[in-house]
């Protein structure tokens, strides 16, 4: 009996968006993995076939996967890529012959059985976790979404094994969060299989309470079950100590204060308000050298680039001849990895908060921002679920809006804040920021995930 | 430069109309691999109209003629069509009865033609057309000269498949990228 007790809980994680994938939802699963395989557990993530990260959307980052302990098995099931398939080579024999037929095989598939291009991947999974567990049984199931073929496999799996099942919504699946409108028309089949994934969950896990709220309001019966899991920065790409910045006024070329954005721009976020209001901050007296400097890759999917490098070009003229030039005092810096993210931070003067949506949108980002300890200009609908996050933070600029006449009022305060900003500044800013490291906003989720284990009869650590 | 030929990229519509905006794309790609690229460019078609806004330097060909001359549609034709009004034509001198009945002939016969033939045929028409093509192309295009086939629609693609499976080196993409580059799609 003591044995069966002291048996280490095993996770099936089912995370399709993980390393080397460079999405935005892969930071919580590779930090929750890596937490728990430190903890002690057994963990087994599914995720996306390399292929499809590779050379079917151009989302990959290899150095990744050295944040990913080794400790870790993953596992990658297939996936049908027919809408992602471009190669004609690629193509299979009946969809090289019949090309409408596929078409319309492929289009029942998602009317009639799973509404979603990924679910061949849960399928495959269902199928591959099963021959897994028959040799070796899982405690736990975790299922991160989106995808959100991966609740339906976790759902499945759990229907065939009575494995229990954690999901958790990074996203939402039936909610559009930038329009906060049903992501979808009524009576389509994502509502029918939300519902039915939800009830017969162990937990369901949201990234703030909004959404959470959204949720039980409309599954009152799954509300006692469902719980918040905040996102959080990760202490193993930041440095544990942040320098203040060097003195704003210095000498040389150099541009002073520096503002940046760190992270992936997306079409979604509100660029030309930042520009516009960058721009008007230019004007006063000790902002004539100031630089905005964009850290990160451009959109989640290849090709996106070109189009967000215009954007970001012709905000200030959206009438003007679409140039190469970017607005003056504006950089791309281009991507950074995480071995340097601390050193963008530490040569940040002031940080520029950019999110697109408003009261179910958090950003992962936030967290990192407020972890480097400098002040933070807000630019994002005013009413942002990251703003409950920000309220307490000591450095937070906020200008209530996109009006870019207060986003630049916003920037001149953060960057005199920054000129005289000194180490028990940075070290309350810290000290707020402790709060939402990883390990910690995860704890909930670890100790859920224990509890359902130790009904097996299985014990981390 | 190299001495060699220039590289031809092959565009392949056979159904411009599948998609409103084909012939403008096809018009810029053309223009971009001719200006920028010398490359030379014939594009595949099985439309006949539209095409006013083509670079004149590109090679079109059709094949909508060898597509009506094909027994299937042309049998279709046939049976459905010119074959029942044939049998009504002498009614017609009855006056009124006549006229109803070759009125209800014509609805019969768009109404096979319709919800019987054309489900039928849309399967069929993208093999009938690559086969055509495939005659066209050994006779009329150079594929060692071929460096980019870029498929418009899906129509096009038994006949990308093919030429693909053919010329396993080749890029056949459906991708619309601008570029001679293998790895650019």
């Amino acid at each position: 009996m003591k044995a069966m007790a002291e048996r280490r809980p095993r996770l099936l994680y089912l995370a399709f968006y993980y390393p080397p994938s460079r999405a935005s939802g892969v930071y919580r699963p590779r930090a929750t993995a890596n937490l728990l395989a430190e903890q002690g557990w057994d963990v087994t993530v599914f995720a996306a076939p390399l292929t499809f990260l590779r050379d079917a959307i151009g989302s990959f980052d290899e150095k990744l996967l050295d944040s990913v302990d080794p400790r870790i098995t993953v596992e990658r099931p297939y996936l049908n890529q027919f809408v992602w398939q471009k190669n004609v080579h690629e193509f299979s024999r009946f969809r090289g012959t019949f090309p409408f037929l596929s078409r319309s095989v492929y289009d029942w598939g998602q009317k009639h059985v799973f509404p979603e291009n990924y679910a061949s991947w849960a399928w495959a999974s269902v199928r591959r976790a099963l021959r897994m567990h028959a040799r070796k049984k899982f405690d736990v199931v975790l299922a991160t979404g989106n995808p959100f073929a991966s609740f339906a496999a976790a759902w499945m799996f759990n229907k065939l094994t009575r494995t229990p099942y954690i999901l958790d919504n990074r996203d939402a699946w039936t909610l559009d969060l930038f329009t906060e409108e049903p992501a979808f028309e009524k009576g389509h089949p994502a509502y029918r299989w939300e519902k039915r994934v939800l009830k017969s969950a162990a937990n369901v896990v949201f990234v703030n309470d909004a959404l959470r709220s959204w949720h039980a309001e409309r599954y009152p019966r799954v509300a006692d079950r469902m719980m918040v899991v905040p996102n959080g920065w990760d202490s193993d790409t930041l440095p544990g100590t942040i320098e203040p910045p060097a003195k704003v006024h210095d000498d040389g070329e150099e541009r002073r204060p520096r503002f940046s954005y760190v992270g992936t721009l997306t079409g979604k976020q509100p660029i030309e308000p930042l520009i516009e209001g960058f721009d008007r901050a230019r004007e006063h007296p000790d902002m004539a050298g100031a630089g905005l400097d964009l850290h990160g890759y451009l959109g989640f999917f290849k090709g996106a680039d070109t189009k967000l490098l215009k954007r970001i070009a012709s905000a200030l003229d959206p009438d003007a001849e679409e140039g190469p030039d970017l607005p003056s005092g504006v950089r791309y810096c281009g991507p950074v990895s995480k071995t340097e993210l601390g050193e963008v931070y530490r040569n940040s003067d002031v940080l520029v908060f950019l999110a697109g949506g408003a009261r179910y949108v958090t950003s992962g980002k936030i967290f990192e921002y407020m972890a480097a300890g400098r002040p933070i200009v807000s630019v994002h609908a005013p009413g942002s679920a990251a703003e409950e996050v920000l309220r307490d933070y000591p450095l937070w600029f906020n200008p209530g809006g996109l009006d870019p006449e207060a986003i630049a009022g916003s920037m001149v305060a953060a960057a005199k804040a920054a000129a005289g900003l000194d180490r028990p500044q940075i070290d309350e800013a810290s000290a707020y920021a402790a709060r939402f490291e990883r390990t910690v906003s995860l704890e909930p989720l670890v100790q859920r995930l224990n509890e359902l284990a130790a009904r097996k009869g299985a014990v981390a650590g | 430069m190299s001495g060699g030929p220039s590289p031809r990229v092959l565009i392949l519509v056979l159904d411009p109309k599948s998609h409103k905006r084909n012939y403008k794309r096809v018009a810029g790609l053309t223009s971009y691999f001719l200006d920028e690229e010398g490359a030379q460019v014939d594009v595949l078609t099985a439309e006949p109209r539209g095409w006013g806004r083509l670079d004149e330097r590109a090679r079109l060909h059709h094949l909508h003629a060898a597509e009506a001359r094909h027994p299937l549609p042309w049998l279709e034709r046939m049976v459905v069509t010119r074959l029942p009004r044939f049998a009504v034509r002498p009614l017609k001198r009855l006056g009124r009865p006549g006229d109803v009945l070759g009125r209800v002939q014509g609805r019969l016969s768009s109404a096979v033609h319709r919800r019987l033939f054309l489900p039928f045929y849309r399967h069929v028409r993208p093999l009938l057309l690559a086969r055509i093509a495939r005659r066209r192309i050994r006779r009329e295009i150079d594929m060692g000269e071929v460096r980019r086939i870029i498929v418009m629609d899906v129509v096009s693609v038994p006949c990308a498949w093919r030429l693909a499976r053919k010329n396993p080196d080749l890029t056949v993409t459906t991708r619309q990228v601008r570029t001679l580059d293998p790895d650019g799609g």
